[in-house]
């Protein structure tokens, strides 16, 4: 059984009246992606600042590959790559120069560090951006510079704090599969956002933050069972008459039939072949069927049913 | 780590565009304005001339044909001559102000002035020192002529010497005091690179902070090296305007050049320590650091005499602790003494309290900015 890279224990920190985290309680194992989820201001960054031990905090304990994390824990700190939420190089520098002075905070022996740097640029693919100062870089680049300069030392954890707000889709992706190749080649990744597209896509396992707590935790799977939802079927149609909707929402695992603007939508909770049952009710009344669509939950879904709000802020 | 840090702030801090316009081009340009704007009063008052003189010699003398034709020639001439064939033609050019006096050589030497003032003393003053060593000058001539030039060019300095006493009354040339007031205000807004001690390295100050927080370098060692890049930088500034000031302007600071340049670099280290205690005790944005810092820069270039050169004294007279305490002050001041003591007592001591000043500027630094956990981010 793999071993536990980070644990937080009974973590709380306050500002004032506001706690910004609750007694969060976390254990990352060695090899995972593990995705930090919530909305903006649901503490994923305090999180991460105290596991970093920039913050303080009023109560618990942080520990990082079995040993105490403090802002001396030198040992443990070399280790570790952040790669923070603002993008934090230096604007007189160049592309190679700002990895290889981030590179020599960690690794001092020249020879080596000078091969990590042409691989972190590689990885990134800044090759042909490596004597560019980063405001000629575009947000996608600046983003994998940013990248760069945390994973140039070939950490064993890496902590990632939404690396990818405000980046174009194909740097996005560039970025995601960025990180599965870190985490392929060894390292144990967290992975903080507020895009739930993302963590769904790299993230092994994900704890669901809200107001400074732990709301729920597991794999993807094991989050999408909490809901009641397991399935919702959308059917076009012209028209439909009030007792076949009453005749739907009467079916077994069906628990919410609505017609609006031409849509009928279906909420199915567990059963099989809901969808053949329902178009089989459609037919039988010989009615015109339009586009046919299921939907699977979401992790927004199991947001929404913990706190009754989305999980995606209005601006996003 | 340390020269990892030190070697990347150094080439931060070089390629930072405003770092080279406040502290390397602005200097220049300030320094260009104010000889441009002194140099008037540098030609008119201070340089010396040539004293536009006429000759009237009835009697062959050789002695006296040898001393004129040696004060009158060169770049440093002491004398313009005009020879004139007769008393009235020489008389006739005094009137009409196109000579300070006339030299009248027949049995005697014989000086005819216009009007009293600082050429007509040094005339004054050099036919009297001819008459007294007329015998020696003679002597020489006879003896070893090879020494008469020598002797003619003290006879010069000395004269010259007198005009410029005279002016100065005991006092620096006012317009060099200005660029005095330049140098200690290049050292004091060296601050300004002082602040990034702080940004740099404190979480809660900058994203660089707080990711070089997340790094195995020991804070103190990243202060220390960004400090020392900081301190290298400074020395530089000063440095490279002491050097277009005495070169390239051409302005003269004595024979103590060196000693200009080490206060001026120990004013830099000054400045720039005095940014990062600025830096760790305000608590704000760098933009407000950076207001700070240049308020307390220029509010002392100001009571130091860099705008109003008239202000420094009577701060030295009605506050005298402001100007012991304005750090732009005592840079100022070490220029001062070494253009004015003829020892090194009262300059020594500046250099000792600027010394002071940045033992005690870079150890409130550090005590404010030791904390490695934050409250807040």
């Amino acid at each position: 059984m793999a071993e536990n890279v980070v644990e937080i224990e009974g973590l709380v920190k306050r500002y004032g009246e506001l706690t910004a985290l609750d007694h969060l309680t976390l254990e990352i194992k060695e090899g995972e992606v593990f995705g930090l989820l919530g909305p903006n201001g649901s503490g994923k960054t305090t999180t991460i600042n105290c596991l970093l031990s920039l913050l303080s905090y009023d109560k618990g304990s942080i520990r990082i590959f079995g040993r105490e994390m403090s802002p001396t824990a030198y040992d443990i700190k070399k280790d570790i790559g952040v790669i923070m939420q603002n993008v934090a190089v230096f604007e007189e520098l160049t592309v190679q120069e700002n990895i290889d002075y981030f590179c020599g905070l960690y690794i001092t022996d020249k020879q080596k560090k000078r091969q990590c740097v042409e691989e972190a640029i590689k990885f990134v693919g800044l090759e042909d951006f490596r004597k560019f100062r980063p405001k000629k870089l575009s947000g996608g680049l600046l983003r994998r510079l940013n990248i760069a300069c945390g994973i140039a030392h070939k950490p064993k954890l890496i902590i990632l704090d939404e690396p990818t707000v405000a980046v174009d889709p194909q740097s996005r992706n560039k970025i995601l599969e960025g990180i599965e190749e870190l985490n392929r080649n060894g390292a144990t990744v967290i992975y903080t956002s507020h895009y739930m597209e993302e963590v769904e896509q790299i993230c092994t396992r994900i704890a669901i933050m809200d107001r400074g707590r732990k709301i729920a935790e597991g794999t993807k799977e094991e989050l999408k069972a909490m809901t009641k939802n397991t399935e919702t079927i959308n059917v076009a149609l012209r028209e439909l008459p009030d007792e076949v909707l009453n005749e739907i929402g009467a079916l077994s695992h069906i628990y919410s039939a609505e017609y609006t603007d031409g849509i009928l939508t279906a909420a199915c909770s567990g059963g099989r072949h809901n969808l053949i049952r329902v178009l089989e009710v459609l037919q039988k009344h010989d009615l015109h069927i339009g586009q046919v669509t299921t939907v699977q939950p979401t992790l927004n879904d199991v947001f929404l049913e913990i706190t009754g709000k989305a999980l995606r802020d209005k601006e996003d | 780590m340390f020269f990892n840090e030190f070697r990347y702030n150094l080439l931060t801090t070089l390629r930072d565009r405003h770092f080279i316009m406040w502290l390397i081009l602005f200097p220049m340009a300030l320094g260009s304005l104010f000889k441009a704007a002194f140099s008037d009063i540098y030609e008119n008052d201070i340089k010396f001339s040539p004293i536009p003189t006429a000759i009237v010699q009835t009697q062959k003398d050789d002695i006296f044909k040898e001393v004129i034709r040696s004060v009158s020639k060169g770049k440093d001439a002491l004398l313009k001559v005009t020879y004139a064939d007769s008393a009235e033609e020489a008389e006739k050019l005094l009137k009409d102000g196109k000579v300070a006096g006339v030299i009248t050589k027949d049995g005697t030497l014989g000086l005819t002035v216009a009007s009293n003032g600082m050429d007509t003393t040094i005339l004054k003053a050099f036919t009297d020192r001819y008459l007294t060593e007329e015998k020696l000058i003679k002597d020489t001539l006879e003896k070893d002529p090879m020494k008469l030039p020598a002797l003619t060019a003290a006879l010069k300095d000395d004269l010259k010497t007198v005009k410029k006493v005279r002016l100065t009354d005991g006092v620096s040339d006012p317009y060099i005091t200005y660029f005095f007031n330049l140098l200690a205000m290049v050292a004091a807004c060296s601050s300004v690179t002082g602040l990034n001690v702080v940004m740099q390295n404190q979480a809660d100050q900058s994203p660089l902070g707080a990711r070089k927080g997340c790094s195995p370098t020991p804070k103190l060692i990243s202060t220390l090296a960004v400090l020392a890049g900081c301190w290298l930088t400074g020395m530089m500034c000063t440095a490279i305007s002491v050097s277009f000031l005495a070169f390239v302007l051409k302005v003269d600071f004595g024979s103590r050049l060196g000693f200009v340049y080490l206060a001026a670099m120990m004013g830099g280290i000054m400045g720039t320590s005095m940014g990062f205690m600025i830096g760790s005790l305000v608590k704000e944005s760098y933009e407000k650091k950076n207001a700070v810092a240049m308020v307390i820069s220029l509010g002392g270039s100001f009571l130091s005499g860099l705008m109003i050169a008239d202000i420094k004294p009577d701060i030295m007279e009605k506050a005298p602790l402001v100007n012991a305490l304005n750090p732009t002050a005592v840079v100022c001041d070490s220029f001062y003494y070494l253009n004015l003591d003829a020892g090194y007592d009262r300059f020594i001591g500046k250099m000792v309290t600027m010394l002071v000043m940045t033992v005690l500027f870079t150890a409130v630094g550090f005590i404010f900015t030791r904390r490695k956990k934050y409250a807040g981010l």
